[in-house]
């Protein structure tokens, strides 16, 4: 029966091919380890490093709650014809654990009602977009710009938002470190009637961020 | 052996980070306009992002002690990001064990330092009254520590404990209230006594709401970041500022106030809890003390002449080689925040519509005193959060009792003057309502009959920046400090008082078109319009 190639390999009157196949198979291993290494440092996925809001987050939070006051029973029950609403707007109130800019807490609320779309919604319900005037500057400042809004003046309605936030944190490697942390965020906006102190509209959006790696490092 | 005893020597050579003098300088001398200058141009020459942390935190604050907390949030929004990614050198470890630290890891600053980043940043954020911004940077600054079992154990027992920062409870009670969330301020201000019981009047005070005003004050500086043991491995921190009891006082008409230290930053970089563990460094330590004497051991036994001899000759020169650059590189990172104070006082007071100066000073320390101007200026039922740092060493200015340039905050002087590039005391950005003054001051430009738009064209020659109070974010240099902007800071700061309650030398024009103004102006009088050449004569 014929030797399979490999078996000829064997022995000691192969001594000197043995070393050289040694070496060989010690030097395709070491490739193979380099390789690995190297596939490994860049196949795994990349890990998020911050629970920070970010932009998209807003963004989409944004979307969720304009498409929550279009369908909301508040707007369904106003006509062309109702009273005029001066809707004045104010500043997002920080509750989170994020820093979040001053002119980025103004143009979060103005970004919601601020869409052509939702203007033209709101203009076919008789309701007006009122800021203080110091705002509108700030606004324009970041390069927001709003024609539909007026400077605040006998306002009857009220846009109050709020964004707040909870933390959780542990170890991924059961250590006494957190290495991982979870914020959850709740943006939330309401509509309230200045004169009746009546709460007419609640939308609200949710989000979460995970991040890993310890904090203080 | 020549080339052994080299290689012994490399671990004492290996060089580390130094704190800025001429930055400390100005900074004990309240220069804060100077100190801000002199850390954007080392900016440019740095770059670097291992460093990057460290000099905006340095900035941010140096823009806040300036009163202006508009341009350090420029920095500080960078350091609030930055602080907030965890793992920030996670990628780096491996690399850390053949490099020293300094050369491989971004700069976060050990616990304490980032605690009082975040204070700094809380405090910029409480000066503009944003205090939803302000409790998020206080709450951040609230983090776990590590309480160790036994500090001098290789690999001590820890648990993680709750945070004894006073201070950034403090804070985050202060923004609590001003959110109407009085149960959370109740928390934080117990949290806050329990770390330092003679705060019990201020938190009295904050909860009885019998205040209008608080000040933040910082004294003197923190610590300095040694490099200390055999091979420089393990880190202390030295005092600059001495750690004592003496407690702030204020003063106006006839009240006074006096408050206890909240921190005492010396304390912070002394508890271990505040601190982060070297064990890196403590493994290249070892590693690098085992392949020396290794190295050593081999190169000097056994014999010289034969070719073994030299190749046990060339392997234990590059252990010990090995072992010195492993040692030289486990030396401690020695970077830190050199601007940090040494102390910080909260004391909440109420003016109850004093509008004259208030004197703030540390007890039994010459030197560390100053005047505020302007504390008055606010909305009707406004609390106001100031922040003032001190100077250590006694300046002519800080206890000036009055002002002494028309600005921004304060308005107009008694009579109208001119704007000071022409030789007035009138520093307001150029308006309407500045340019009617201008006029009964007596200037008559007499161009175009538009003295509000002919004096901005002067300022614009002159390479002066104009800035409104609601807009400093891009400031640099005050033009009264040599630099090219005009701007008013937030008063009942200390760089409020420095610019406009110490007299300056008179402007030195540098174009034509200024000096033939002021010329105009004075036609008997040349000596402000002098030709440069003619000055230097």
């Amino acid at each position: 029966m014929p030797s399979r190639p490999d078996q000829l390999s064997r022995g000691p009157a192969h001594a000197g091919g043995a070393a050289a196949r040694r070496r060989q198979r010690a030097r395709t291993i070491a490739c193979v380890a380099a390789v690995s290494a190297v596939l490994l440092g860049c196949s795994g996925a990349r890990v998020a490093r911050s629970t920070r809001l970010a932009d998209a987050d807003l963004t989409q939070a944004v979307l969720d709650l304009r498409q929550q006051l279009a369908d909301s029973r508040f707007l369904a029950e106003r006509s062309p014809d109702s009273p005029e609403a001066r809707l004045v707007l104010r500043r997002v109130e920080n509750l989170s654990t994020d820093r979040i800019p001053v002119a980025e807490q103004w143009s979060l609320a103005a970004r919601a009602i601020g869409d052509p779309g939702m203007q033209e919604l709101l203009s076919s319900k008789h309701i007006t977009l009122q800021l203080p005037p110091e705002k509108i500057a700030l606004l324009e400042r970041g390069g927001l710009d709003f024609p539909d809004l007026e400077p605040e003046s006998w306002p009857t309605h009220l846009l109050t938002s709020q964004i707040a936030s909870g933390t959780r944190a542990g170890s991924l490697t059961g250590g006494r470190d957190a290495d991982i942390r979870k914020e959850y965020y709740l943006i939330s906006f309401d509509i309230e009637d200045l004169q009746q102190r009546e709460l007419l509209w609640q939308g609200s959006a949710e989000l979460a961020r995970e991040a890993e790696g310890t904090v203080v490092d | 052996m020549c080339v052994l005893g080299v290689l012994l020597l490399l671990p004492a050579c290996s060089s580390g980070y130094i704190a800025d003098a001429r930055l400390i300088g100005l900074v004990a001398r309240a220069e804060f306009g100077q100190a801000r200058e002199l850390l954007h141009t080392q900016d440019s020459q740095q770059g670097d992002e291992r460093t990057d942390l460290l000099y905006a935190t340095k900035r941010g604050m140096m823009a806040l002690a300036d009163g202006l907390p508009d341009a350090a949030d420029l920095d500080f929004e960078a350091v609030f990001e930055t602080l907030r990614t965890q793992g920030l050198n996670d990628d780096r470890t491996t690399e850390s064990i053949f490099v020293n630290e300094e050369g491989t890891r971004i700069w976060k600053g050990e616990p304490f330092e980032q605690a009082l980043a975040y204070t700094a940043i809380a405090l910029a954020d409480a000066s503009r009254a944003d205090w939803g911004n302000t409790r998020a940077a206080a709450e951040n600054a609230l983090f776990h520590l590590r309480e160790y079992a036994d500090t001098d154990a290789d690999d001590p027992e820890y648990q993680s404990v709750e945070s004894s920062f006073a201070l950034g409870y403090l804070l985050h009670a202060i923004a609590a209230l001003e959110m109407h969330r009085r149960e959370e301020a109740e928390e934080s201000l117990a949290k806050a006594v329990a770390s330092r019981p003679d705060l019990a009047p201020v938190r009295d005070t904050l909860l009885a709401g019998d205040y209008d005003t608080i000040l933040v004050v910082d004294y003197g500086l923190g610590p300095r970041r040694e490099a200390v043991g055999s091979g420089g491995v393990g880190v202390r921190y030295a005092p600059r500022t001495r750690s004592d009891d003496a407690p702030l006082t204020v003063h106006f008409a006839d009240a006074a106030y006096s408050v206890p230290q909240a921190c005492d930053v010396n304390e912070m970089s002394r508890d271990a809890r505040w601190q982060s563990r070297e064990s890196i460094r403590r493994f290249k330590q070892g590693l690098g003390e085992g392949l020396m004497i290794g190295g050593a051991v081999l190169a000097t036994t056994g014999g010289t002449g034969g070719d073994d001899d030299i190749a046990r000759l060339a392997i234990g020169a590059g252990l010990v080689a090995l072992g010195a650059i492993s040692q030289s590189n486990a030396r401690a990172d020695t970077r830190h925040n050199e601007l940090l104070p040494q102390r910080v006082y909260i004391a909440p007071i109420t003016l109850r519509g004093h509008d004259g100066p208030v004197r703030v000073a540390v007890e039994n320390h010459p030197g560390a005193a100053i005047t505020l101007h302007g504390l008055a200026l606010r909305a009707p039922s406004e609390h106001l959060l100031r922040y003032v740092r001190l100077p250590l060493d006694p300046v002519e200015w800080a206890d000036a009792p009055a002002i002494l340039y028309a600005n921004d905050a304060t308005g107009p002087l008694d009579s109208p003057t001119l704007p000071w590039i022409m030789g007035g005391n009138d520093l307001r950005n150029p308006t309407p309502e500045t340019a009617l003054d201008y006029e009964r001051a007596g200037l008559s430009l007499g161009l175009t009959g538009d003295t509000l738009g002919e004096v901005r064209e002067l300022y614009r020659a002159e390479g002066i920046r104009l800035f409104p109070m609601d807009d400093t974010r891009l400031v640099s240099g005050h033009i009264t400090e040599g630099g090219h902007s005009l701007y008013t800071p937030l008063p009942g700061t200390t760089g409020f008082t420095r610019l406009f309650a110490r007299e300056h030398p008179r402007y030195n024009p540098t174009t034509d078109q200024l000096r033939d103004a002021i010329a105009s102006q004075n036609p008997q009088d040349d000596s402000a319009a002098q030709r440069p050449q003619e000055a230097s004569r």
